[in-house]
């Protein structure tokens, strides 16, 4: 309680600067010069990212099939590891999360550690994907990638590192395809959908993902949003802002808050089709865990998975909670295991300061060591 | 935009004066009410109007800021961030905030500001459902904006579609779209609750008239009207549940923090920081409302409530479908049988893509193999040739060297038969030599035995002389 008059008096003024820090943020946002926000200058437009516009490491077109592209990042080392890895992101949300400005991209780090970088770019889900199946996507787009760096560094495997549901789709290729791949990292990625860890979890077992599929057909990236923001609804969607009044007066967190604010409100529709599989099979069946799950006519065993797998999962995710990413060495064949976790949730594994330094490096350590 | 920028300092100086103003007047009026209170002395009406009025006109100031605020904000965002994320930065918020806030104050004696009792924080569920029906849904899977958008959609297209028939519907529609307006405009869960109710009242009547249409009207409408009316009532089912649970959570969300409100007073640490103030009340607020969330029961009334929605769309999406069934516009479900068969060509064609690029590689292999066995022949017979050749070469050097053998023998026989010869001849004058040897010999021998006898003759010194001269 404000106890009248000293503390409202304290009260007020204390209102009166928070006022000015707004005004001066609105100052601060109006000259923004987002050319000199932190990016390096070698950056450039590459045209795939809707809205940022640019990304923070130089990639070139590999490969395409329809809205999928296939980049691969110029090498910033001058010794570059023999075999390259193939990165696979999540459908939700854009990769550009993991190359979001020079200090905050794991990429980056990556590509001065000398890893030979490739990276599967979704695309934006429109209409015309809505039948697009999870058979197109692995069976079909990242075995097309595979390949394809495969020929091009006449290789018989080469590594993969899928992160989220990009994760789950890499560990179901890997399963299907241990010839062609060298070494898995799956990141933050889900495989075990039994437990309460997550209140996605949760909230997943009851309801009818045929009826929303049905209803919407694409399923729209604000819904998804929506979800996200309910895991901590006051946190992220009111006191978020409140908070962003202490950073607007500093131009550069400024820009740092929108670059992040702009990639997670840059979320493309899901694929109707994929999504209810992924729903049903996963979130309601856990079918993976099980070895029930069929991609096409194949059964998916984990077990096959027998490359060396580097698991690296958060510890404060609510998205991906521990529990269901480290569920993965338990169901695989291989002998060659290891776990890294970071005390930080599920974006913070790429962006937050703890795992900047680190992670890049630890990643780099244990792919050289089997190349 | 600039001209626009420009135009805030002023403004933000103006409003901090007016501030002051009336925050000194509200103060004045506040000491007078604590000086009168302890001895209970009456004061005029007049003096009780003019506080209240005094704390209203702050509010109204800051209400002031708040809407300001928001235009500025979308004013100098809009063109910087996308529109998705601009229905987020609503400020408004701000504003309700400020207002519990002042509401929160405590007047000397400890008396608590009238204003607060029955408002500011009490008033939680009109601030959740500003996020949950409008544009910021919370607990819904689409916003209320776009099911009325969708029905009023609908039912536009039904009234064009079908000309003076669809007059026939024109009152149901109203009363439909009006009932669900109420319902995004009630403020509390009681208010949802009676919506609900009325609303199954008024299905049920609707109903009869549906089940037993009057003649001429389409009887196919009618059933699809009472289809959308069924799903609709499930609807307002469970969105009053929904409101009801957001409405007692936020309830005990609220007495939460008033507790730690007045524990931290009561610490000496008062909360006096605006974005103190707000983050504790998030804070609050999120532990509880999570606390439910990650309930089951929550999850099912969630669930229940989300399948509501989307079979309340999926149905409007047939009702449109059938409101355009007689235009030339491609309906929605063509749109997807025709899209699924293109993915099914596309699908087709990749299959066909990859198996002819295996066959491609067969034969490019093949063909490969082809040319090496060629080669390799056309190496063979080049190797036969030479080797014929060199037999050839070979046979040649060996005929020759045959003859030449041959001469070399005839040469070596004659040179043999010469040699023999020449042999013989010498034999045969050895043999003579021999044989004047041997007529030597016995010339000798004769000569030896007539001059030994000769010897018996001699005398014996003669003897030892002639054996020393020998």
């Amino acid at each position: 309680m404000h106890t009248f008059p000293n503390n409202f008096k304290e009260s007020l003024d204390d209102f009166t600067s928070f006022a000015e820090s707004l005004k001066k943020g609105v100052e601060n946002l109006t000259s923004l010069d987002e050319n000199a926000s932190g990016f390096a200058d070698d950056h450039e437009s590459c045209g795939s990212c809707r809205s940022c516009r640019r990304c923070c490491s130089l990639k070139d077109v590999v490969f395409q099939d329809g809205k999928r592209t296939l980049y691969r990042y110029k090498q910033r080392a001058k010794k570059v590891s023999a075999v390259p890895t193939l990165m696979v992101y999540a459908m939700v949300n854009r990769y550009t999360m993991l190359d979001l400005q020079p200090n905050r991209s794991m990429i980056r780090n990556l590509l001065d550690e000398g890893q030979d970088l490739y990276i599967i770019d979704w695309g934006y889900t429109d209409r015309m994907d809505r039948f697009m199946t999870m058979e197109d996507y692995i069976d079909g787009f990242i075995n097309d990638c595979v390949d394809v760096i495969r020929e091009k560094h006449q290789l018989d495997a080469i590594n993969l590192l899928g992160i989220c549901q990009g994760g789950t789709f890499s560990a179901i290729y890997a399963a299907l395809n241990p010839e062609k791949i060298k070494n898995f990292i799956p990141i933050v990625t889900p495989i075990d959908f039994d437990h309460k860890d997550s209140l996605l979890n949760v909230w997943a077992t009851e309801f009818d993902a045929d009826l929303m599929i049905d209803a919407y057909g694409n399923v729209p990236g604000d819904l998804m949003n929506q979800a996200y923001t309910m895991l901590q609804p006051f946190s992220l969607s009111i006191n978020k802002y409140i908070n962003m009044v202490d950073i607007m007066e500093d131009s550069e967190k400024l820009a740092d808050f929108l670059r992040m604010e702009n990639w997670i409100f840059d979320s493309p529709d899901q694929p109707g089709e994929t999504l209810r599989r992924f729903l049903k099979e996963f979130y309601q069946g856990n079918k993976l865990v099980k070895g029930e799950f069929m991609l096409g006519e194949r059964k998916v065993n984990l077990k096959n998975i027998t490359m060396p797998v580097l698991n690296i999962y958060a510890e404060f995710d609510t998205l991906v909670p521990p529990v269901s990413a480290k569920a993965l060495l338990a169901h695989i064949g291989s002998k060659d295991t290891q776990e890294i976790t970071y005390p930080v949730g599920h974006i913070g594994m790429f962006v937050s300061g703890k795992t900047q330094k680190t992670l890049a490096p630890k990643i780099s350590e244990w792919l050289n060591a089997r190349v | 935009m600039q001209d626009f920028f420009k135009q805030q300092p002023d403004w933000l100086k103006s409003w901090q004066e007016s501030q002051e103003t009336l925050t000194k007047q509200f103060a004045g009026l506040s000491e007078e009410w604590a000086k009168i209170m302890p001895g209970g002395k009456k004061k005029a009406p007049e003096f009780f109007e003019g506080w209240f009025r005094s704390q209203g006109d702050l509010e109204e100031q800051f209400k002031e800021f708040g809407t300001r605020l928001n235009e500025m904000m979308r004013n100098v965002w809009s063109n910087k961030i996308p529109a998705d994320m601009m229905k987020y930065m609503n400020t408004s918020f701000i504003e309700q905030y400020y207002k519990n806030w002042l509401s929160n104050i405590e007047l000397p004696g400890g008396i608590k500001n009238p204003l607060g009792l029955d408002g500011g924080w009490q008033q939680t569920t009109n601030f959740l459902r500003s996020f949950m029906e409008k544009e910021n849904p919370l607990f819904s899977s689409f916003s209320s904006n776009k099911i009325n958008d969708q029905m009023s959609s609908v039912f536009g297209m039904f009234k064009g579609a079908m000309g003076n028939e669809g007059s026939v519907f024109t009152d149901i529609f109203t009363n439909f779209q009006n009932q669900f307006g109420k319902l995004f405009d009630s403020t509390t869960a009681q208010g949802s609750e009676k919506l609900a109710d009325a609303f199954e009242v008024w299905v049920k009547e609707i109903g009869k008239q549906l089940s037993a249409p009057k003649l001429g009207i389409n009887r196919e409408m009618a059933h699809d009207i009472s289809q959308a009316l069924l799903v609709s009532q499930n609807y307002f089912k469970t969105y009053s549940k929904m409101t009801r649970l957001v409405e007692e959570t936020s309830r005990k969300a609220n007495s939460r923090f008033q507790t730690k409100l007045s524990e931290a007073a009561l610490n000496n640490k008062p909360v006096l920081k605006f974005s103190e103030f707000c983050t504790l009340w998030a804070s609050e607020n999120e532990a509880v409302f999570l606390e439910v969330m990650g309930t089951q029961e929550f999850a099912r009334l969630q669930g229940d409530f989300t399948d509501a929605g989307h079979r309340l769309k999926i149905q409007w999406n047939k009702l449109a479908e059938k409101a355009l069934e007689p235009t030339p516009i491609a309906l929605k479900r063509d749109l997807d049988l025709a899209i699924g068969e293109i993915h099914q060509l596309k699908r087709d064609m990749k299959t066909f893509r990859r198996e002819m690029q295996a066959v491609q590689k067969e034969a490019l292999v093949a063909r490969g193999a082809q040319a090496a066995a060629e080669e390799e022949a056309k190496n063979a017979k080049i190797a036969v040739k030479a080797a014929e050749a060199a037999a050839q070469n070979e046979l040649k050097k060996a005929k020759s060297v045959i003859k030449a053998a041959e001469v070399a023998a005839q040469e070596e026989l004659k040179k043999a038969k010469e040699a023999v010869k020449a042999a013989e001849i010498s034999a045969q004058n050895e043999a003579k030599k021999a044989k004047a040897a041997e007529a030597a010999v016995a010339e000798l021998t004769n000569k030896v035995t007539s001059d030994s006898k000769a010897v018996k003759a001699a005398p014996k010194a003669a003897t030892k002389t002639k054996s020393k001269n020998v």
